[in-house]
Formats: C-alpha cells, structure tokens, sequence
C-alpha cells in the first residue's frame, strides 16, 4: 500500500516539478523577450530616478551634512515627528489640497471641453490649437507677475476695475491680501496654465474615437450634450485615469506661482507642501528633514491616487 | 525608415561627443595652474571691465589662468551646494554677503586669518563690509563689492507739489507725508519694499531700535526692546494712516515699479536705480532721514571666498590679493562697482558721478544684517512677524517679545 | 439643423474667448518687449505696444551668447527628443503588449516614483554623473532627461499602446511576423496622434529645462538658452523689455515644431478598416 502510494506521491511531485520548471521558463522567455525593450529605461531609471529615491529616504532617517555629503548620526522618526508636530505641516497641506482640487478638475473639465470644441471646429482648428497652447510655454516668472498685477487690490488693478464697472461687486477686493481670494487667484492660475497641455492630450485621445460612432449616434437623434456624456466620456476614460494620476502629481510639485504671486503670503498662509520642501533645503540646506518631506508627501499623492481610482471605479458601477 | 532614425540618431551622438570632448581637451595642454572663479557680474561694462582685470592678472601671473565663469543668479544656491557636495567646487567666488554665514559654518570656505599679508588687507578693507565675513571668530573672506541704500528724491514731483525743502529727520518726513498723501486717490509720499530685513532695517535702525545684540548672539533685550517696539508702532501707524503705499505687505504697485514709474516722490533704493535706470524725472540723493538712532542704513554686495577644498589654495589666494589692489578696484569703478578698500576710495574720482559721494557717506553709517548661518530663516520668520505688526494682526509687544524668544533660538 | 448651428456658434465663441484670455500675456510680453530698455514691468499693464521695433530683438539675439546657446538648444534638444522618444516606444510597448512575470509590480513602482518630489534629488545625481564621467556632456544631459522623465513617458504611450485590440496583433502574427514586427510596422504608424503629442510635450519640457542643464554642462560656450535667457536678468534691476523678448525668440522653435507635428494628429477613425 505504502510503496504504490509513495511512489505515486513521487508521480505528482515529479509532474508538480516540471510544471513548474515550465512556468518558470516561460517566466524567464518571457522576460527574455521583453529585455531589448524595456533594459534601457530600467538601467535609466535605476541610475536617476530609483538610487537617489531610496538614497533620500535613508537620509531621512538620520542626520546629513549636505557639503560633506555623509549620513551622520542614525535619529530615526524624529524628522517624521517635527513634521507632523508643525503648524505650516498642515497650512500648507490644507493650501496643496485646495489648489490640487480646484487645478485638477479645472484642468480637466476645460481641457476636454476645449479639445472637444476644437475637435468639431471645422475651420481654424490649428489657430485654436495653438492659441490655447500659449499659456502652457510662456514662462512662469512672467504669467505670475501678471496675475499679481491684475489682481491688484484698489481700484486701478484690472480685475477689480472690470468688476466694479459692471456693478458686480461693491467695492475693490484685495485679492492677494486674503487667504480665501489669494487661494483662488493661485487655482485660476494653475488651470489657466495648465489647460492648454490636457486639452493637447485630450485631442489625441479623441482622434482614437471612431467617426462611425458619433454618425450612428446623430442618426438615432442623439444631441450634441448627448453624445459628449453617452460616447466620448467614457471612450476618453483611460486619459481621463491618466491625466487625474499626472495632473495630481504635477499640481503638487508646484511651487514658483506661490513665490511669485503671493509670494507665501499673506504672512505666509499661502504657501503650498512644495514651497515647505523647497525651502528646507535649499534655504535650510537641511536636506535630512527635506527627504522626510518628500516622502510625507509622495506617500500623500500616493493615497490620493489609490482613492481617485477607487472613486472612479466606484462611478462606472 | 528604421534605418533612417538609426543612422540619424547615430549622427546626432557621434556630432555631440565630437563636441562634448572638443573644448576641454585645450587646456590641459598647457603647463598653467587653473583656478575657476564664479561670478555674477552683469553683461556689458561690468563683465568687460572685470575681464581685462583678469587678463592683466593672467599678464602679471604667467603660471596662473583664470577660469572666470558667469553664473545667472536663480539657481545659484543649488549649484553651489552641488558642487560642493559633488567635489566640483571652484577655487573663488565672488558671493552674496548674505551667504557668508551660512556657507562659513556648514564648512564650505576655507579660512583666510592664516593667508600671507592677510593683515594688510583686513586693515585696507572698509570695517563694515568686511564684518560680514567675520563669522566664529575667524575671516572667510574679504569684500569685494559693496553698496548701500539710501533716499532717492523724484524732484520734478516734489517741484510740481511745491515741497522745496527736503526732510533730514524722520519727523519732517512724517509732516510732509501727511500733507500730501491721500490713500483714496491712491496718492503716497514714500513706500517700504517690503517687511524683510533689507527694507525694514534702515527704518527701524535710524529710529533707534534694533533686532539683535552687537556680537549677534542674543535678539532678546533687543528685538523686544522698547526702542524696537516704538519704532515697530510708528512704522505701522505710518501705513495705518496711508503714508506709506501697500507695498509694504505686497500690494501693488510694489516700490520699485511705483518709484521707476515716478509715482513716489521718496524712495530708498540703492545706486543701481541711478546708473541703471534711466528716468524721465530728475533724482537727487540725501542721507536717510534720521531719527533717534541717526541716520543708519544697511549694507549689501559681495565678498570673495575660497573654498576649503580647492586643491590650488596659494594660487588662488594671488587672485584675491590683486582683485583688492587699488588698479584692479578703480578699473571695476569705472563700471559702477564702489570699491571696498580704503585707499582706493581715496582715489576715486566721483566728479562724473558726484551722488556716489553721498552713497560713500551713508556707507560710513551702517551696519549689516545677521551674519548668522540662519539668517535667512530668521529673515523669512520676521518678515511674517512684521507683517502682522504692520496689518494691526498682532501688538508690537506681544509679537515682538515672542519672536526675541525664537530668533534667540535660531541665533544659537 | 438650427439646433446645430447654434451649437456651432456657442462652441466657437468660447473658443474665442479662451484665446483671448490665453493671448493676454503674450500681447503683455510683446508690447513690453517693444519699449526701450524699461527695467519696470509697465504699470498700468500695456497690452498693444505705441510703437512697433525690433531694437530689442536684435539686442537679445547678440546679447549673453544668446545665439550661439540658442544652436546649442537646438542640438542638444533635438537630440535629446529624439533618443527619448525611442526609449519611451520600446519601453512603453514592453509595458502594455507584452507580458512577463512582475510586469505589473515593476510598472507600479515606476508610477510611485512619479509621485515623490525630486528636489533633493540633485546631489545623488550629481554624484552619479560625474562617476560615469557624464558631466559637461550632451549625451550625459540627455541620458539624464531620459532617466528622469522615463517613468511618466511610459506611463503616457503605455495608455495609448492598451487601446489596441489584441486582434490586430494575432493578424499579423499569423501572417509570420514577430513582435518587433508589430511594434514597428502596426503599432507605431497607428500611434500617430499619441506620438506627435508626446513629441511635442517633450520636445517643449527640454527645451525650457532650466536647473539640471545649469549644474552638469560646465563650458560656457556649450550652455543652453534658459540659460541665455537667465543671464539677462540682473542682480537688482532686470531688463524686462529685453528678457521679454529674448522669451518670445526662445519660443518660437517650440510653436514651430507644434504647428509641424500637429498635422499628425489627424482627426479620428484611425483603427476603422485596419482590421478588414
């Protein structure tokens, strides 16, 4: 009894074996044929991206002298503890939050909007595409001291000297000088700036929509509102996950809008995570504190992302 | 078409390395020592004038060659650190003083007490420029440019508002002031840039106050002194009662467009709004209006430093030595740099440019910023403080005592 | 009918109005730029010049290197894009069409490191370059952009690379082609619109790239033009009519080369009749 079962045990461990010798050669096939195509980026990424990733989080975790560019001694969670015991933590937490919602949703809202009326556009649609395109390449520098002009406050900056001369508002708003207008002169900012490169992506997602779809769906009596919610939204769904990941990621990274138009303020309940970062090391040079930073906040965006995909999946069912 | 892209981008890397490698193999040709010189000096007479400097040093020196390099300011810092840290330093640079605390205590520069003749040229230099390289008991450095702000006065407007004298004291400016500032035409007399220390200080020094101790070790006594919190107060009530445009907290027009665009018949600016800046108004120069500390104001430009780890320190060190001789010095005032050491002051020749006189004088009157290698943190911490005082957020009192307490703290 | 009329002209009237506002700016730093030499930022802001001359052009142009740093961008932008879009497809591809074991995993953490900020990086990179004796090389600069901008380039072409169905490939792997085959001959021809994008957006993000080109190319005469354009600004005071214009020149090879590979991005139905 116990010689054929044991024999037979050797039966299945020996199929067991092969199949996974065959698997793990198809495994290594497969990673065989993919090597040509992926080898470079992963070497490239590895050198600049990967090592100095894993070189900050490790000097997060201790003291670092930035000239000398030696870990000191090991402190552990302590840069961790100052950060969420600290004030401008959450100010400027509370401030990247408001400016990545707005920004992004803007974003996205008039990028499409925009892509789509330029895509029906059947004359100058090159103008269009360029003009929209502008805001995207001209410097940061200039557009923000162009903000700060026109949202001057008293009568004479633009903004206020349109608005009061259509009677909407009473009386001249100082649009830098309050937390709540400041805020919202820095989202219009980021959208305006912005739209022009996801209204780009989004054109080239629109151009994969076949035309066939859109005359099947006039011929059924489908209105132009219709047709944008029932074929285009969902078939731009991919660019769509894209853009909110990248979107995010980029309206995080900002910092040169809150230098130049509010410049912090005012007394500094403006400034966003990136300016906090930016600062720390390179007016700090406190680079050891920075990199705890900097990982607070990767592993921010990380969560936001993991919640925009839930939300997103949520919404299809 | 696959072999085109290939074959193309084959070209492109074979032109970049053949010009990638093409410049740099001249000089190691050469039996010369090469020292690399960071600057920031502007295109045109300045960056000319300094050029022909380094070439009679390179004609009086024929084992030495000067790797002098232009640097755009945004970025500076970075690149420095990165250099540094990198192993990539240069030998000298011409630096902002406002670094010098930093850059000093983090290791970066390279003592100069120990340097040959250093005696001789810490006596030649100007006292209060050369304190800001005083950092920790040693020298890091010695100035190399030096420049002051002071009162600007826009005369056509003064003229056209019948203002015929011009205030000397801090109280005569408040009574011309009132008359004729109206905030409600958006009409001021003068304006503060800002409320950092470049700005604040001047104001707060001449009206006697102060925000740390002489030897920088202490703000509290200081910064929460009665001196300070009167002179906190007037200030604020200076923008409270319209005298002083928004500028202050950020409104615009800020103080430089305004004084440019001739709509402040007083601006405190430096001699760049002389020399560079071409207005259709004419401009005359006075002392800061003084107060109970005088007339004081601040100091700004630049030092010149070695960096510890440069591996040609004598070399270097010569390089220094003739950028201060008085040839090198009065060749760069020809460009408007004002020089640094003494016996080149005395020789300058300011007949073509007689309001330089006066900048000369002021400079005898100021002192300099917190060589302390947080200055910056301390600088962007009052600059909210003060900002707080000025809107009527906070009192004098309450804030400036709690912020004796943290710049105590950043001062250690 | 009349419906769609009014559609039509509600659609061209905001994109009328976005341009307006999207041209603002421009109008700004172009009438700015028409002044002579103004250190001030025009206040009131000026949107159409007084007078119309080029003085300051021609200045920017002999000014700082201005030219010579503007034919180093060329070069090493060109390049630069040029090497960066062949990663990016081959690396994009092995991503979405082909499948190996951790594909997934070892996509994700490209993502993650997207997501945290690299200011700090520069010292580990500084470190790296001048090890692999990278520094004051365009080859060096450009494995550089490659590398950092690798994770989101992929991430960009591998959506686009998704969309298309797997039929398509069994078609022609049936008629005896590989999967080099499909990359070159199928997927990229039909990728247009999605590279002639991505073209651009790399093409503009080297060509405006400031900090890393400043620290790693140490000759001046092979600086690039951020630089250029940087080195106008002063200590205390800045030429803004001057920089404003140097800033219009140093965009127009960007517009140029959107206005060139925007014709790419033909209008739709680009997968209809493959399959047939």
């Amino acid at each position: 009894m116990r010689r054929v079962s044991f024999g037979f045990s050797l039966c299945i461990t020996r199929k067991e074996k092969k199949m996974k010798i065959l698997k793990k050669s198809k495994g290594l096939d497969q990673w065989v044929q993919a090597l040509p195509y992926i080898l470079p980026s992963l070497i490239l990424i590895s050198l600049f991206v990967i090592y100095p990733l894993l070189k900050n989080i490790k000097i997060s975790f201790f003291n670092y002298d930035i000239l000398q560019n030696k870990t000191l001694d090991f402190i552990g969670f302590k840069n961790y503890k100052t950060l969420f015991n600290s004030n401008e933590f959450f100010i400027s937490l509370r401030n990247s939050i408001i400016y990545t919602f707005f920004t992004v949703l803007g974003q996205l809202f008039f990028g499409l909007l925009l892509a789509n009326l330029i895509n029906n556009a059947r004359k100058n649609q090159t103008f269009f595409k360029v003009v929209t395109y502008l805001p995207v390449v001209t410097s940061w520098v200039v557009i923000s001291l162009l903000f700060r002009n026109i949202f001057s406050a008293g009568k004479s900056g633009l903004v206020n000297y349109f608005l009061l001369s259509i009677h909407l508002i009473p009386n001249p708003i100082s649009w830098l000088q309050n937390v709540g207008t400041a805020n919202f002169v820095l989202c219009l900012f980021g959208i305006w700036k912005g739209v022009g490169w996801t209204m780009l992506i989004y054109f080239a997602a629109l151009q994969g929509i076949s035309k066939t779809l859109y005359e099947a769906a006039v011929i059924d009596g489908a209105s132009s509102v219709q047709r944008f919610y029932k074929i285009t939204l969902p078939l731009v769904k991919n660019t769509t996950l894209y853009l909110l990941t990248v979107l995010t990621i980029g309206s995080f990274g900002a910092y040169i809008h809150v230098m130049m138009i509010t410049k912090g303020g005012p007394m500094g309940q403006t400034r966003e995570l990136m300016n906090m970062v930016y600062d720390t090391a390179f007016i700090s040079w406190n680079f050891s504190y920075a990199s705890a930073q900097a990982v607070i906040m990767g592993l921010i965006i990380f969560l936001l992302s993991f919640v925009q995909r839930k939300i997103t999946r949520e919404m299809e069912n | 078409m696959k072999k085109l892209l290939i074959v193309f981008v084959v070209f492109l890397m074979v032109c970049s390395t053949i010009f990638a490698n093409g410049v740099s193999e001249e000089t190691t040709k050469d039996q010369r020592v090469e020292i690399l010189f960071w600057h920031t000096f502007s295109e045109g007479a300045e960056l000319d004038n300094f050029n022909e400097v380094v070439k009679q040093f390179e004609v009086e020196n024929p084992m030495i060659k000067v790797n002098s390099v232009r640097m755009p300011y945004e970025g500076l810092q970075q690149q420095v650190i990165t250099a540094v840290a990198g192993g990539s330093a240069p030998d000298v640079m011409r630096m902002d003083i406002i670094w010098m605390g930093k850059m000093a205590s983090m290791g970066a520069l390279a003592s100069l007490d120990e340097m040959e003749e250093f005696d001789k040229y810490k006596e030649n230099a100007l006292p209060v420029p050369l304190s800001t390289n005083f950092i920790k008991d040693h020298y890091y450095g010695l100035p190399l440019g030096t420049n002051t702000t002071l009162a600007i006065w826009n005369k056509d407007l003064l003229k056209e508002n019948n203002i015929t004298y011009i205030p000397k004291t801090i109280d005569e400016l408040e009574k011309v002031a009132k008359e004729y500032s109206n905030p409600e035409e958006e009409k001021y007399f003068f304006t503060i840039g800002g409320t950092y220390c470049w700005t604040m200080l001047p104001w707060i020094w001449s009206l006697g106050g102060d925000i740390s101790s002489p030897d920088f070790t202490r703000a509290t006594g200081y910064l929460d002194s009665p001196q300070t919190i009167a002179a906190l107060k007037r200030i604020a009530s200076w923008y409270q009662a319209g005298l002083i445009s928004p500028a202050i907290i950020g409104g615009q027009p800020d103080a430089w467009t305004a004084a440019s665009s001739g709509l402040l018949p007083l601006t405190i600016e430096g001699p760049w709004f002389i020399t560079k800046v071409d207005t259709p108004f004419e401009r005359e120069v006075s002392l800061i209006p003084s107060g109970k500390g005088g007339s004081k104001s601040i100091v700004g430009g630049e030092d010149l430093v070695l960096f510890k780890d440069s591996k040609h320190p004598k070399e270097a060190w010569k390089f220094v030595q003739y950028l201060l001789s008085d040839k090198a010095q009065l060749k760069m005032a020809e460009a408007g740099m004002i020089p640094t050491t003494k016996t080149a002051i005395e020789k300058l020749d300011t007949s073509e440019t007689p309001f330089l006189d006066t900048f000369i004088k002021q400079l005898e009157s100021t002192k300099i910023r917190i060589p302390s290698k947080n200055f910056t943190e301390i600088d962007n911490y009052l600059i909210v403080v003060f900002e707080k005082i000025i809107r009527g957020e906070l009192s004098a009192e309450d804030a400036l005592t709690e912020a004796a307490i943290k710049v105590d703290e950043l001062l250690k | 009918m009349k419906q769609k009329k009014l559609t039509e002209a509600f659609g061209y009237l905001g994109l009328v109005l976005f341009s307006i506002v999207a041209v603002i700016p421009f109008l700004y730093m172009f009438s700015t730029s028409m002044l002579e030499s103004s250190f001030v930022i025009p206040y009131p802001p000026k949107l159409f010049p007084t007078r119309i001359n080029f003085d300051n052009y021609i200045l920017a142009w002999n000014g700082n290197h201005f030219g010579r740093y503007f034919a180093n961008s060329l070069i090493v932008v060109t390049l630069s894009t040029t090497f960066i879009m062949i990663i990016s497809c081959l690396s994009a591809y092995g991503f979405s069409r082909l499948k190996f074991p951790g594909r997934d995993l070892l996509f994700g953490l490209f993502l993650f490191s997207m997501m945290i900020p690299s200011v700090t990086n520069i010292t580990p990179i500084f470190t790296i370059m001048k090890s692999l004796k990278l520094i004051d090389s365009y080859f060096g600069l450009t494995l550089l952009y490659t590398g950092i901008s690798i994770a989101s380039n992929t991430y960009f072409l591998r959506n686009f690379f998704l969309l298309f169905p797997h039929e398509l490939e069994e078609a022609m792997t049936i008629d005896g082609g590989t999967k080099w085959t499909c990359f070159v001959h199928l997927l990229l021809p039909l990728s247009k619109p999605a590279l002639a994008t991505f073209g651009i957006l790399t093409f503009a993000n080297n060509w405006e790239e400031f900090l890393y080109a400043l620290i790693f190319i140490k000759t001046e005469s092979k600086r690039t033009l951020p630089i250029a354009i940087k080195l106008f600004e002063g200590q205390f005071v800045s030429n803004w009519s001057l920089i404003f214009a140097a800033s219009l020149i140093a965009v127009v090879p960007i517009l140029i080369i959107y206005i060139t590979f925007q014709k790419y991005l033909i209008k739709g139905g680009s997968l209809d009749g493959t399959i047939k």
